[in-house]
């Protein structure tokens, strides 16, 4: 899948729908929003947003389950088409939609263009505070515990196949292979 | 949580429609951080601002940003030159 586009709203769109295709398909109706500055349109955060403009999570179904889901995109320039970057990316999964609330876990990715001094490891995973004293000394809350990449598919198939969230179509998994295997082709170009 | 909160939240959030795109001024922008840091974190959104670029986040007790400051964050970063 090519991610490249003669523009940075069409570079982000095509994630955007890519995203959405994937999570209506499979998960919720919910759909992804872009929000641009208007004098800076290289730049974009893809999430799901209430009507005021509020970031928030999105209920699954049936289940006790809500997922957040922001990410920080970045058209960069590539010949006379635009590539898309990602420079950070925020997946939770918590138990109500208020972006106040603590996520009972959260996968992350922070790009040296965000933070260059971010000293622990840029892809991570962390938990609800409740788990911090859980086991002395090794704190699930602040450890910024080493992952790889983290896709969009990678948390919708730990929903269903491990939350329970159910999915909205029987053949949900080979969907999501599929999906899985466009976003894999683009990932390893977009981080 | 019973049904009809459930419906309410639903509707709270935005319904399904096409991909959207929310294309804000500079001054939309900062009156949505303001409007947010307020209502999210007790802060103006000067203030908030002034923390995001010296990346000094309100912290809970166990010294990690809260989660508002995240999302909140991800929009003063579209201000950045």
């Amino acid at each position: 899948m090519d991610f490249s586009a003669r523009t940075p709203l069409d570079a982000f769109r095509l994630l955007q729908t890519h995203c959405n295709r994937t999570l209506n398909k499979i998960l919720t109706d919910y759909r992804l929003l872009l929000t641009v500055r208007h004098a800076k349109q290289e730049r974009t955060v893809l999430s799901f947003f209430n009507k005021k403009g509020e970031h928030v999570a999105v209920p699954l179904g049936s289940s006790p389950w809500y997922l957040f889901l922001n990410q920080q995109l970045q058209a960069v320039p590539q010949g006379k088409d635009y590539a898309l970057k990602i420079l950070a990316y925020e997946y939770r999964i918590q138990r109500t939609s208020s972006r106040k609330d603590e996520a009972e876990v959260r996968f992350e990715y922070v790009s040296p263009e965000i933070d260059p001094g971010f000293p622990y490891s840029r892809h991570h995973i962390q938990f609800h505070q409740d788990y911090h004293e859980v086991r002395e000394g090794f704190s699930l809350q602040k450890l910024h515990i080493p992952t790889g990449g983290v896709m969009i598919e990678h948390v919708i198939r730990f929903l269903i196949a491990d939350l329970g969230v159910p999915p909205l179509i029987d053949n949900w998994d080979e969907e999501l292979r599929k999906s899985e295997e466009q976003s894999r082709q683009w990932m390893s170009a977009a981080q | 949580m019973n049904a009809q909160a459930a419906a309410k939240e639903r509707t709270e959030i935005i319904e399904p429609i096409e991909d959207g795109c929310i294309e804000l001024s500079d001054e939309e922008l900062l009156a949505r951080i303001d409007a947010q840091a307020w209502e999210s974190l007790h802060i103006s959104g000067e203030e908030f601002l002034r923390r995001y670029r010296e990346r000094k986040p309100i912290v809970n007790d166990l010294g990690q940003p809260v989660p508002a400051w995240g999302p909140l964050a991800s929009l003063a970063w579209l201000l950045d030159d």
